[in-house]
């Protein structure tokens, strides 16, 4: 009895389930091509709108079902899984650096720069992202590299905003002081001194923004302005299965429970790691 | 007031220049935009199509073209739309009424349905009612919103044939794309409203009130509600910005003859001038309901002064 309770305790203090989610979705979209039991391009005509293996008249060779064209659902999702991460990792990665830079930029130098970097975090923030995200599909043509510029744009200002805040406080440290007698430049202060006490909050940022990030594109995707057709993105996938809901309804659930399961995950661990290192951050 | 009024209505036409210039700079960047109308080489003659140049004003300097432009856009005047063949702000407005009562209905049903489930949901802390709440909060913050709407499609339009599946008509159209805003928009506002009660049912003056012999309800209505409300109507003020994401996925899912839908078309159609012509209407509607935000947590809250 001891060891039930322990364990329960142990499941509720700890983010286990969503950390397995994520381990296990890196892990198939890493390996898709091993993964995946069938070609996620490869249409068997005598398949279409095939039933999940559980109902009736579905077979164990297309787990999930097969969709409108005759396609394997589940090897769809789990090369679709690959958009997902790679878009959400590339956005993270360049945006999360744009802004922790520009935040200590205006946050370590202040003055003019301080004022130009806030007021374009305003601007940014103060844009519909999905209107310019319309607007530039019809100018350009929808691409992954036009969704990825898009969505970098747009990322920056959160990770701009918090480091700025924790910068302006760990400048007036002691030990940033005691750097700065030492004769420091402000690129070895801004780097070896105040970085490291901006990593935390960098790191429940990005994981916290990993959801919104995969929403956004799945989103945009649905609307036909994100990534586009042969590719197996999420979004397009439910979007696809919409009109067939009435008799193969697996083709627009499916894709859709995966990008839930993945956004649940990605913001329940943000939730707890912001909790985790720091309660007074629960506004962000 | 007046003066927090006068530079905010300041700062809302320079970020209005800046999306307008970013929307003009990006058309110019598509083309020439005569080939929206007129292919060239085929039953145009040179004449005609220098002349239509001329009448768009392609041969000024662009700064000139956009500053002609913008002048013409404040007036309601974004060219004609080339899918519907006549001016835009026409096709707009011909389908702004859907949109309006949808996103009114929604938003009032969002903001009831997100302040009580907080409210029910921290005063059970910790019981199965607080763990239903924060179950159904969480989801409605991690599904895509197309998702919620096509589950509610298949349960209670397709399974149960309850309500039709999709398009305007009688009020029974309304239950399931109001059903999805609603429930994508209150989980942030149930749960903001949550911890933010939590936080003050914490107080010491709470504790007052109740070791004074308040009643239960008047505590958590009266002293503790008040003050807590704060926390949420950031995020309510906020959440038009995620409106109108929502409205454009929902009536697109629904095929709800809104703006959000007309928003999707005229991207399919590449109708460049409707596209702009929402843009611009969506940004400012997008301003005025955060500058609105702000002017309301001054009311609520006498700490913050923007009254000087």
């Amino acid at each position: 009895m001891k060891k039930f309770t322990d364990t329960y305790t142990f499941i509720r203090r700890y983010p286990i389930l969503p950390v397995l989610i994520i381990i296990l979705l890196i892990f198939i979209a890493l390996f898709a091509q091993f993964v995946s039991p069938n070609d996620p391009l490869y249409s068997d005509l005598s398949k279409i709108k095939q039933p999940p293996f559980w109902l009736e008249g579905g077979t164990l060779e297309y787990l999930l079902g097969g969709d409108f064209i005759g396609r394997d659902l589940l090897s769809r999702i789990i090369y679709g899984s690959r958009i997902s991460l790679m878009v959400a990792g590339a956005v993270l990665i360049s945006g999360g650096t744009i802004g922790t830079f520009a935040g200590i930029v205006a946050g370590y130098k202040g003055g003019v720069w301080d004022e130009i970097i806030m007021r374009l975090v305003d601007m940014t923030y103060a844009i519909p992202f999905l209107l310019v995200a319309m607007v530039a599909t019809v100018v350009f043509g929808s691409s992954l590299s036009l969704l990825l510029i898009l969505l970098i744009i747009f990322s920056w200002p959160p990770f701009a905003r918090q480091t700025r805040g924790l910068t302006l406080q760990l400048k007036d440290t002691d030990y940033v002081a005691a750097a700065r007698i030492a004769g420091a430049g402000p690129f070895r202060i801004g780097f070896r001194h105040i970085l490291p006490g901006l990593v935390n909050i960098v790191i429940v940022l990005a994981t916290l923004q990993v959801g919104s990030l995969i929403l956004t594109e799945s989103v945009l995707s649905y609307l036909g302005v994100g990534i586009p057709a042969p590719q197996p993105a999420w979004g397009t996938m439910v979007a696809d299965g919409r009109q067939f809901l009435a008799n193969a309804w697996w083709i627009a659930v499916m894709p859709g429970m995966a990008i839930f399961l993945t956004v649940f995950a990605f913001n329940f661990l943000g939730d707890w790691l912001r909790d985790y290192y720091d309660p007074r951050l629960r506004q962000i | 007031m007046a003066r927090f009024l006068f530079f905010r209505l300041i700062y809302i036409i320079i970020v209005m220049m800046g999306v307008t210039f970013i929307v003009f700079g990006l058309s110019r960047m598509s083309g020439d935009p005569r080939l929206l109308y007129m292919t060239p080489g085929s039953r145009w003659s040179q004449e005609a199509w220098d002349a239509r140049g001329k009448d768009l004003g392609l041969d000024k300097p662009f700064m000139v073209q956009y500053l002609l432009w913008a002048g013409r856009a404040a007036q309601g005047n974004f060219g004609d739309s080339v899918w519907h063949k006549r001016n835009s702000l026409d096709v707009i407005i011909e389908r702004a009424p859907a949109t309006l009562k949808l996103s009114s209905v929604s938003y009032i049903m969002a903001i009831f349905l997100g302040l009580s489930l907080g409210i029910l949901s921290a005063v059970n802390r910790g019981n199965f009612f607080d763990l239903f709440i924060r179950g159904f909060a969480l989801i409605g913050q991690a599904a895509p919103p197309f998702w919620i709407a096509i589950l509610l499609i298949y349960f209670f339009a397709v399974h149960l044939d309850w309500v039709p599946t999709s398009r305007t008509g009688g009020w029974s159209n309304y239950i399931l794309p109001v059903a999805t805003l609603a429930w994508l928009a209150s989980a942030g506002i149930a749960r903001i409203t949550r911890s933010a009660l939590l936080e003050v049912l914490d107080s010491e003056y709470v504790k007052l009130a109740r070791a004074k012999g308040v009643t239960n309800v008047k505590v958590i209505l009266k002293h503790a509600f008040r003050n807590a409300l704060i926390a949420p109507l950031t995020v309510a003020a906020v959440l038009f910005a995620s409106f109108i994401t929502g409205t454009v996925v929902v009536e697109t899912v629904f095929a709800w003859p809104g703006l959000g839908r007309l928003l999707v078309e005229a991207t399919r159609h590449n109708d460049f001038p409707l596209v702009t012509g929402l843009a611009v209407i969506f940004s400012g509607i997008f301003l005025l309901s955060s500058l609105m935000a702000d002017i309301l947590y001054a009311v609520i809250d006498p700490r913050i002064r923007i009254f000087k």
